[in-house]
């Protein structure tokens, strides 16, 4: 038998749904970060100050994390179903890169921060080959 | 009201709710729930709406039930504003809070599946929920 309540109950959910990408990706914001990693190695090997030392290594480990970050949003939301299929080791490029972010966090090895430059050049090879450059920026800028 | 009018009633009552049953048997008729605002201000987060399987092609203007081309097992309810050799174009009442077919471009008509007949939770928001033929306002793309 079937009850009134069992009638009236939804059987799914359905989404008005709205999720706000802006649209906006450019490697450019992770290649930075990682610019900064490296820089800050540098100036922590090059100085004998132990409380800029210390300060290196904790700033350094915060750009690492944002490197992080930028990595996971182009990741996540830039990249499509349609780009894996030109780009098959996609998902393989970005663990090793996000892997190699981690990699430059914790320790203060230049050559680290450098390979993980190169990785980062490598996704914006992806994202400027899949017309990144024309559909995610602004255009307009002042040359 | 006389006794004969309220027999009536209570008949036809019965009928109705026999028949949803019925129809809710054969898979034709099915409510849901609202999550998200896009639908705002025709469709409010966790209202419940009474929906049918289409057994035509969806028209412009109705508020329909689609599969999220970019997520299968999701599924959008959106009003349709055009249709074309692309598929059925989806648009939010609430354009500038909406992820719609201006994001992931029309869907097949194929994903198209139930439309939206009336909404009947809360009680006070009972009502049919009609097509609507004006052109939206264009919100700024979310």
């Amino acid at each position: 038998m079937i009850t009134l309540r069992a009638l009236l109950r939804p059987s799914r959910v359905v989404d008005a749904h709205c999720d706000i990408p802006c649209g906006v990706y450019d490697p450019e914001q992770a290649r930075i970060e990682a610019e900064s990693c490296l820089r800050i190695i540098e100036k922590h090997d090059a100085s004998d100050d132990k409380l800029f030392r210390s300060r290196c290594i904790h700033v350094k480990e915060e750009r690492a994390e944002l490197v992080k970050h930028h990595l996971d949003v182009l990741w996540h939301d830039y990249f499509k179903p349609e780009h894996l299929e030109k780009y098959p080791n996609l998902h393989d490029t970005f663990w090793k890169a996000t892997k190699q972010a981690s990699k430059v966090k914790q320790s203060m090895d230049a050559g680290a921060a450098k390979e993980l430059l190169s990785m980062i050049d490598t996704v914006d090879k992806m994202w400027k080959a899949t017309g990144g450059p024309e559909k995610t920026r602004v255009s307009g800028r002042p040359a | 009201m006389s006794p004969g009018r309220a027999k009536i009633r209570t008949l036809v009552l019965v009928l109705v709710l026999g028949l949803a049953a019925a129809a809710a048997a054969w898979r034709r008729l099915d409510v849901v729930e609202v999550r998200g605002t896009s639908m705002a201000p025709t469709l409010l987060p966790g209202e419940r709406l009474l929906v049918a399987r289409l057994p035509r092609s969806a028209r412009v203007g109705e508020v329909v039930l689609a599969a999220d081309p970019r997520d299968a097992r999701r599924e959008l309810v959106k009003r349709v504003t055009a249709l074309g050799g692309g598929g059925v174009v989806l648009r939010g009442d609430s354009p500038a809070a909406s992820t719609d077919s201006r994001t992931f471009g029309a869907v097949p008509m194929a994903a198209v599946r139930w439309h939206v007949l009336a909404r009947y939770w809360p009680p006070l928001r009972f009502g049919r929920v009609t097509a609507a033929h004006h052109v939206l306002p264009e919100g700024p793309r979310t």
